[in-house]
């Protein structure tokens, strides 16, 4: 009330003006907004919050539906969801503008970046380490799309306002020598996120392993133009790598609010608040459609189908489990890392120690399923798999076939499709192949005109040279 | 306080029926009767004695009478003066002595109001001949003939270029004045409005989503349109500049009105009105719920059935439901107001009190609004030269509102999507009592916490209350002094003050939240203005007079908003947040102070040339470091040419005016749009609306906005040139009047798109140009002015040019909330050559370059253009399947811009019926029927009963040049292959599909009134007059638009892009009755 007063006199007295409300255009209570934070006052704790949180989003969110769906693991049957899945052409330039903005603006690399250099600041290398591998991380998921990004530009307005395309090249190479220097660091003293971080709770030995099966995905995603040296990094990256499920790396998410919840739950629940129920479906209850894949497993009596799908849910066919709003999505795991050394291994020419360690990967599987309401459904049995016997090629399949289910809704899986071509997907509406990459989102290619247009965008990447037919 | 102004109305109703006594006075007793120069008498024409301030108006019969007190009557000779607008006021010199004086007057019309008085703002006045710019003058009759409770509706048809808009035909709907264009990006584009001299909001506040959510409220819609006495459009920046930095939309001064000293008069007027929902939209009735042809089974309790209707063909007789017509009924408006208002030589008082209740056509309880307005307005001579007025208003405003739009808790979304041979009714399940839709049709009774895919209509308009009640109170005091003759002092200190309380509920079982949900939100707004003016008028001789006034202002706004979303409902009821679990905070405040010193001068040389030049500086708040203030001048020129050799105005050529004006306005920045701030309790989303907080738990995160501020914005800056003419012809029975203008809003505001690679999204700068040309036609004429009969008709024309200059090197610009956001396929932008509308995709046609396109079989289009062949530009390509392609370019698809409006009205009166009408005409202007193309998806919409049918691109559907491969072929336009797995679903095919021509002629009104003012009035009521009336409002609309109206706009005021139909609520058309008693 007082400003009023104050107001009221300036106004009665004018000369008042001169006297005592100079600052009546300037003063803090016009100038300093109220309603949020200045720049520059987030604490790093504040910064890796969020860059965790926008992480997780980019894993589970709309780029997991795109990639669930074309790798047809789900199925999109209502509005946007239908054309995206059964009419690839409905894909433009606009649809996934906010995923490519994502890796850069707030809760991306702008925010790693200061979280990096208040982490030097502090002298705390561990959180420096773990910043690092969330960058490389975000940026190696963002030249998997798109390909050839922005990257060594990027994040420097005044002295670079439209960054150059980096090769997709150098960007994984970026990757691997971050990853490197994340591991140094890691082992340098800090004390790092602490019990911010909600999936390893700081612990510098976790994130390494982590950086390790990192660094192994990523010369995977370069083997099919790099070949043998590509898969031979891999498998020793590997073999420092997740070492057991206690190190799977999955978001966690309370529940306790709707927007601390899992995304699939908060898209594809009736009670996830999206609205969205309904547009995209595992197996729902026949005539009704049924996803792909759950057709795959189902016909190769997968004991795992129904961990994933529930055909008896005529509301979105998953299983309840899997859709809770508190599941822990998986984004890398031991199974990944496992099922990563099996590969190079193959391809090394060691056919039968890809065997086996695909049978360990599955007999992993079946271990860490851990029946969390024993008896009450048939799901929460003990699953035991099987061994695979195998000889030659179908080793190979095997061992992507064996990725493609446990990578459920996982966004590798595009990746591994696109070097490996297993399982032989359909493409939907008749066209010839399944899409490579998406197109640069539009904000970036109307303002930066290093951005080529949509028409002469390569239609595949860099390290994917050959369609799969 | 509502019931108590109620009884307070029926109490005044009751003392209106007793003649009051007349007192004997001592003094001068003045009389007489104001007739027209036809012979038919004058009511409310002011009869006034200037030199001692005192007079009276006329009654219904023309016949005046006050009194002047003993002690001021010396005999001498003082002059008495005649006015009335529409009329040359005329000036008698009488001897004032004790006793009767009886003074006549006989006014000649004045058609063209020249001579009278017009306020201008910032407290200048003028008269309409010495103006060089278009101030549109609304009086009080044409506010209350209007039958609007909404001023802004009142405004519609009144002026050229003045376009008025309400939300939809609900209750307490915001409406908009779009007025000569949109000129800057940012912001609602609504005009300031000035009540009496003091600015008052007029924000339309949407507690959610604009697009969903409910209707609000415009807040100038709180002026009860009965104390209004004027109200002066100044619509360009030549006209607003004075008021400066606020004014690039134009200003709206409202003059409410006063007392007059003489007898006290009292007036009762009460409107009843019966409103329908005027349009619906098309649904078929032919197939039922299912996918495929076939029906869909319930397996038993809480089922999940299809949403769509492509089920089997109904069997005759099977019962189905007309789905939209179910929701609607006859809504109700009771309208009453209640003046006194009178005064002696000293003091004058004018008080009013209304009460409106109205009852919506949306079936069920939650669709209403109830305002209570009081108004004093009192003014007294304190001494001869000083002058002091009190006026203040208090308005209890309280609505009832239904969900809509895009929201699948709307009325309409899931109304309308609902299969026809699905009963919605019940709601309630007979067995488990719990809510039921035609997705989940048996819910148990343990579902409670289950959403229903989308609501049934009657559970939304039963079970989910959306409220918001308003008090507020504004006014002002204002002292003046009178120096000398010629100098006068003024202090006007005025404020506005709501408080506004929300509550948005989802009850248990909602889709949109299944566990229920509400919205608190308290509004808290206050405005402080305070004025000092020096005015100055002088005739130095014959030739040469000048006006001039100074000012200097300070105004203050504070904006509160406290919103908290309560999320997962306890116990069904209350929905009180702590019923609910989690909380969900939304503060957002500003303080923006101003500080504006203003002169303007008028001077009038040889009566016929008469220049003006203003300026203004304004210092605000939110202006970046680098220029605090900032200058805004005018000039203008008029020219009354036929005063060279007809000063009395007679004649073929009775009188001719050219003006030129020149004038800047402008738009501040917002609020703290010059710093870059991070970002606290938001979270990551995809813009499906699942999202991921920022926070999690109690671990907080914070991120940098994707906004980057300015430290040195400046604010927008409007340049406007307006010419013209004005011209009367054969004796001013016919005056026509044409006006060219063309703004230049440089400097605009945008949020300039960056590279995101550069760390954000975009940066706010001074970088775009908007340009509007317009002309502006207004014709009228009185063919008959007899004493018993009279009849007179005009016409209007406008025209405006929105164009995108540039925007700072970008194509467009789109991330702006106020552009509506993102439906299936369309979004609001402005783009360079164009206007705002919106952009989304179109089908592949030929001529437009358009390479390496994928078609249907998802095979490469290498060179459109080539395979083409010889078809003409813009012809549809059809590929090899018979159906065009979708185009995944983004263009600009919709121009929702009226190319012309035009309207037409007429009055006729034969002695005491007067007949009115007022036709509008919309021109072109673009909508995006959105609900089409989901109702296609859906298979809801009529013309999906073509399913299985075959028909011809080009041919005998999208009629139209065809190319192609496919051209010509005949295809089967089924579910999948068209409506719903297709292209022709609005949520896969390009938005295009669904853009329409709005082109409409409405009859707004139609009216018959009749004044009842025969002695027995008099004799047996103890009253005057009694004004009885019989409208129509809206009652036909011709229109080829297939949605529910070519004028209805989902986002309301509070979105700048217009066209945009995507499940909004109907408007109505009314039919109303109005009895005014007055004594």
């Amino acid at each position: 009330m007082n400003k009023y007063l104050k107001l009221a006199i300036c106004a009665a007295l004018p000369i008042a003006v001169a006297a005592g409300c100079n600052s009546f255009l300037t003063g803090t209570d016009v100038t300093k907004n109220p309603n949020n934070p200045t720049i520059g006052s987030a604490t790093n704790g504040q910064l890796f919050m969020s860059v965790q949180v926008n992480n997780w989003q980019y894993e589970e969110g709309d780029l997991a539906r795109l990639v669930g769906m074309w790798m047809q693991q789900v199925r999109g049957v209502a509005r946007q969801a239908l054309g995206i899945y059964g009419q690839y052409t409905s894909v433009n330039e606009g649809t996934y503008d906010a995923e490519f903005q994502r890796p850069y603006v707030g809760g991306g690399l702008t925010d790693i970046r200061t979280l990096e250099s208040g982490a030097r600041a502090a002298g705390d290398s561990v959180f420096l380490g773990v910043a690092e591998i969330l960058e490389a991380w975000m940026i190696g998921v963002t030249a998997d799309i798109w390909g050839d990004i922005p990257y060594t530009q990027a994040n420097q307005p005044t002295t670079f306002p439209t960054p150059k395309l980096d090769s997709q090249a150098v960007v994984y190479d970026s990757v691997q020598s971050l990853l490197s220097q994340a591991i140094t660091h890691l082992s340098q003293a800090g004390a790092g996120p602490g019990d911010l971080d909600f999936v390893y709770n700081g612990d510098p030995t976790a994130w390494t392993a982590l950086a390790h099966t990192l660094k192994a995905r990523y010369y995977l995603h370069t083997a099919e133009k790099l070949g043998a040296p590509s898969y031979a990094s891999a498998l020793t990256e590997a073999q420092q790598g997740i070492q057991s499920n206690t190190g799977d790396y999955t978001a966690f998410h309370s529940g306790n609010k709707v927007f601390e919840s899992n995304d699939w739950f908060q898209f594809m629940d009736p009670n996830g608040g999206t609205g969205r129920a309904g547009d995209i479906i595992g197996a729902l209850p026949p005539p009704a459609p049924q996803a792909p894949m759950y057709l795959l497993m189902n016909a190769a009596a997968d004991p795992r189908t129904l961990t994933y799908y529930d055909p008896t849910n005529s509301a979105t066919g998953m299983n309840s489990d899997r859709l809770s709003p508190t599941f822990s999505q998986p984004f890398v795991t031991y199974n990944e890392n496992l099922l990563i050394m099996a590969e190079a291994q193959y391809q090394a020419g060691n056919a039968g120690t890809a065997l086996a360690t695909l049978n360990q990967e599955r007999a992993a599987w079946a271990a860490s399923w851990t029946p969390p309401c024993g008896g009450c459904a048939p799901w929460h049995n003990p699953i035991s798999l099987a061994p695979v016997n195998a000889a030659g090629a179908a080793i190979l399949t095997a061992i992507m076939t064996e990725k493609y289910f446990t990578l459920f809704q996982n966004i590798e899986v595009w990746n591994d499709y696109k070097r490996t071509c297993v399982p032989a997907l359909t493409p939907t509406g008749g066209a010839a192949a399944i899409p490579g990459r998406l197109y640069y989102g539009v904000t970036e290619r109307q303002t930066n005109p290093n951005i080529p247009a949509v028409g002469a965008q390569p239609a595949r990447n860099w390290n994917d040279p050959n369609p799969c037919t | 306080m509502r019931r108590l102004v109620r009884s307070a109305l029926v109490l005044a109703v009751a003392a209106l029926a007793v003649p009051t006594l007349a007192s004997a006075q001592e003094g001068a007793t003045v009389s007489g009767k104001v007739t027209s120069d036809a012979g038919a008498p004058l009511n409310s024409a002011s009869v006034f004695i200037e030199g001692l301030n005192i007079g009276t108006l006329t009654k219904e019969d023309g016949r005046y009478s006050f009194t002047v007190a003993a002690a001021r009557v010396t005999g001498q000779q003082v002059t008495i003066t005649a006015r009335l607008i529409g009329y040359k006021a005329k000036s008698s010199v009488i001897t004032l002595n004790n006793g009767p004086i009886s003074q006549d007057f006989v006014l000649e019309a004045n058609p063209l109001r020249l001579g009278e008085v017009v306020v201008t703002g910032a407290g200048t006045v003028s008269t309409r001949e010495k103006l060089g710019t278009v101030v549109t003058s609304v009086d009080s009759s044409q506010v209350t003939n209007s039958h609007e409770t909404n001023v802004v509706n009142a405004i519609a048809g009144q002026a050229p270029n003045v376009q008025v808009v309400s939300q939809s035909g609900e209750p307490g709907a915001s409406s908009y004045l779009r007025i000569r264009g949109v000129k800057s990006l940012s912001g609602d584009a609504q005009p300031v409005f000035v009540v009496d001299g003091t600015p008052i909001d007029n924000s339309t506040i949407t507690t959610e989503d604009p697009t969903g959510g409910t209707a609000a409220e415009n807040r100038a819609a709180d002026i009860d349109a009965n104390d209004i006495e004027s109200i002066e459009i100044l619509k360009g920046s030549a006209a607003a500049a004075i008021y400066g930095a606020r004014a690039a939309d134009g200003v709206v001064l409202i003059t409410t009105k006063s007392g007059k000293s003489g007898a006290t008069r009292v007036s009762l007027r009460s409107n009843y009105s019966w409103d329908d929902v005027n349009r619906s939209i098309p649904l078929q009735t032919d197939y039922g719920q299912g996918s495929e042809g076939v029906a869909p089974v319930c397996g038993g309790p809480d089922c999940r059935l299809t949403s769509l209707s492509y089920g089997p063909k109904l069997d005759a007789g099977t019962p189905t439901y007309d789905h939209f017509d179910e929701l609607f009924h006859t809504g109700h408006l009771w309208e009453n107001n209640l003046s006194i208002s009178g005064g002696n030589d000293r003091t004058s008082f004018f008080i009013s009190a209304g009460y409106n209740t109205q009852t919506g056509t949306i079936v069920g309880p939650l669709n209403s609004y109830d305002r209570t307005t009081v108004r004093l307005k009192a003014s007294h001579r304190v001494i001869d030269n000083v002058n002091v007025t009190g006026n203040f208003a208090y308005v209890d405003a309280s609505g009832n509102y239904v969900q809509k739009g895009s929201n699948v808790s709307g009325l309409l979304l899931g109304g309308a999507r609902t299969p026809p041979n699905f009963n919605n009714l019940p709601y309630l399940d007979t067995t488990s009592g719990l809510h039921r839709s035609y997705r989940f049709p048996e819910p148990s009774p343990t579902s409670l916490t289950v959403g229903r895919g989308y609501d049934n209509p009657f559970f939304v308009l039963n079970q989910d209350p959306n409220t918001a009640d308003l008090n507020r109170a504004y006014g002002n005091l204002s002292i003046e002094w009178q120096a000398w003759d010629w100098l006068k002092f003024q202090d006007v200190v005025g404020a506005d003050y709501y408080a506004d309380d929300r509550l948005n509920a989802l009850a248990l079982t909602s889709s949109a939240f299944p566990t229920g949900e509400i919205f608190r939100g308290d509004i808290t707004q206050l405005q402080v203005d305070q004025t000092l003016y020096a005015i100055a008028n002088k005739t130095f001789n014959p030739d040469f007079g000048l006006s001039f006034t100074a000012g200097w202002n300070l105004n203050s706004q504070n904006y509160t908003q406290n919103f908290v979303e309560g999320q997962s409902l306890l116990a069904p009821q209350p929905f009180a947040l702590q019923n609910t679990v989690v909380w969900v905070p939304l503060e957002y405040k500003y303080l923006i102070h101003t500080e504006s010193y203003f002169a303007q001068a008028t001077f009038d040389l040889y009566n016929q040339l008469y220049l003006t030049g203003a300026i203004r500086n304004d210092g605000f708040s939110t202006f970046g470091q680098s220029e605090p203030r900032a200058w805004y001048p005018k000039a203008s020129a008029a020219w009354t040419f036929t005063n060279l050799w007809n000063p009395d105005q007679k004649g073929t050529l009775s009188y001719g005016k050219v003006r030129v004006a020149y004038g800047e306005t402008g738009k501040p920045p917002d609020p703290y749009a010059t710093q870059t701030t991070l970002v606290a309790g938001s979270s990551f989303g995809t813009g499906y609306g699942d999202n991921l907080n920022a926070s999690q738990g109690s671990f907080g995160g914070l991120f940098t906005s994707y906004n980057r501020g300015n430290i040195n914005l400046l604010p927008e800056r409007q340049k406007e040139v307006e010419a013209g003419f004005d011209l009367g012809f054969l004796d001013q029975k016919v005056d026509f009047g044409a006006t060219y203008y063309q703004n230049n809003a440089v400097d605009v505001i945008l949020p300039v798109p960056i590279p995101p690679s550069t760390g954000a999204g975009t940066q706010l700068e001074n970088g775009a140009h908007l340009r509007n040309i317009g002309w502006e036609l207004t014709l009228n004429a009185r063919p008959i002015t007899n004493k018993d009969v009279a009849w007179d008709f005009g016409l209007q024309w406008s025209q405006n040019r929105t164009r995108v200059i540039s925007l700072s090197g970008a194509d467009f610009v789109s991330n702006v909330a106020q552009f509506g956001g993102t439906f299936a396929g369309a979004y609001g932008a402005a783009t360079v050559g164009n206007t705002i509308g919106l952009r989304g995709n179109d089908f592949v046609r030929c001529g437009r370059g358009l390479t390496n396109i994928a078609d249907n079989l998802g095979n490469n289009i290498a060179d459109v253009d080539a395979a083409c062949g010889n078809a003409p530009k813009g012809a549809l390509f059809i590929d090899a399947t018979g159906f065009p392609v979708f185009d995944p370019t983004d263009r600009p698809i919709s121009n929702p811009d009226a190319n012309w409006l035009g309207s037409f009205h007429t009055t006729l009166r034969v002695q005491k019926f007067t007949i009115t009408m007022l036709i509008d005409h919309k021109q072109n202007g673009q909508i995006w029927n959105g609900t089409r193309g989901a109702l296609y998806n859906f298979g809801t919409h009529k013309d999906t009963d073509i399913r299985g049918q075959t028909r011809t691109f080009g041919k005998d559907y999208m009629q139209g040049a065809v190319a192609g491969p496919g051209a010509g072929m005949q295809v089967t336009l089924d579910q999948d292959s068209w409506f719903n797995g297709g292209n022709g679903s609005g949520f896969i095919g390009p938005a295009t599909l669904n853009i329409e021509d709005g082109t409409y002629t409405k009859i707004r009104e139609i009216s018959v009134g009749y004044t009842i003012d025969q002695p027995w009035v008099s004799k047996s009521l103890g009253l005057s007059s009694i004004d009885v009336r019989l409208a129509g409002r809206n009652l036909y609309t011709w229109t080829n638009y297939d949605g529910i109206d070519p004028e209805a706009n989902l986002g309301g005021a509070a979105v700048t892009v217009q066209g945009i139909d995507y499940f909004n609520n109907p408007q109505t058309r009314s039919i109303v009755f109005s009895i005014g008693l007055n004594r």
